[in-house]
């Protein structure tokens, strides 16, 4: 499935939200909690996450796992979350203006 | 513009972040499937390209070939350089001339009661000017009888 750019800032900036992840983590999140619709591709998410940190919305730091593996970690900053609860707001009125004018499709009854 | 990007002005900054990326990309792929992670020298790519200074990248690469290529071939580059000289050289020469004959006022007290006269004696001069100039205003204006 493609994403649009925001998009895909928005989902990031969510999934931040559980806690501190590192760039993988992220993709496979974003995959299993949209039981793998929304595919991501690492090599796609992570330019975004280089312009999400130079936007001062997360913030990185290497850290060592509990198997001793050193990984890049990212977590959301105070700028990150309410532009989060900006983005999210905008969201949920985008949703229901197409929810809206979409409605269920009746089958036309010929007469 | 932001201001972040100002930082990655500096070389050894780049390099820091070049660094940086590298070790963080190894650090996923050896945790991660391959086919999972997609096209990792395209994220390199655009992930460079957020710090937004590629252009200047491209303009600095752009004019150490120039110099590379201009380095093969001295004789065209003194011919050139020659020509530039001599061009800009005629150019100031010419304009100064005409800066200072057209342009500036006359190097005299008082350049607009100055006269020009088609008498060649001096004398003849003297008394062309004395003659036809009637009043010189305090404000230096030279009036000629009608």
């Amino acid at each position: 499935m493609d994403l649009m750019q925001g998009t895909l800032d928005m989902l990031v900036l969510r999934t931040l939200l559980v806690g501190p992840m590192h760039g993988y983590g992220i993709a496979k999140a974003i995959r299993s909690t949209s039981n793998e619709v929304l595919e991501i591709e690492f090599g796609s998410l992570y330019p975004a996450l280089k312009r999400l940190e130079l936007k001062g919305w997360i913030s990185s730091k290497w850290e060592t796992s509990e198997h001793s593996r050193r990984a890049k970690n990212y977590r959301l900053t105070a700028a990150g979350r309410s532009q989060l609860k900006r983005k999210h707001s905008k969201w949920t009125e985008f949703v229901d203006a197409i929810t809206r004018v979409m409605g269920p499709v009746v089958e036309q009854v010929k007469g | 513009m932001n201001w972040r990007r100002l930082k990655y002005l500096l070389p050894s900054r780049r390099r820091q972040e070049e660094r940086d990326m590298r070790e963080e990309l190894a650090s996923v792929a050896q945790i991660a499937d391959p086919r999972e992670l997609g096209n990792l020298t395209l994220a390199a790519e655009n992930a460079r390209e957020t710090w937004g200074w590629t252009w200047l990248d491209g303009v600095v690469a752009d004019a150490r070939y120039a110099f590379r290529t201009l380095r093969r071939q001295p004789g065209f580059v003194a011919v050139a350089v020659l020509l530039l000289a001599l061009g800009i050289g005629a150019n100031t020469a010419i304009f100064s001339f005409a800066d200072a004959i057209l342009l500036r006022p006359l190097p005299v007290a008082r350049p607009s009661e100055v006269l020009t006269s088609t008498a060649r004696h001096p004398t003849a001069v003297w008394k062309a000017c004395h003659t036809r100039i009637t009043r010189i205003s305090a404000r230096g204006a030279v009036r000629f009888p009608d």
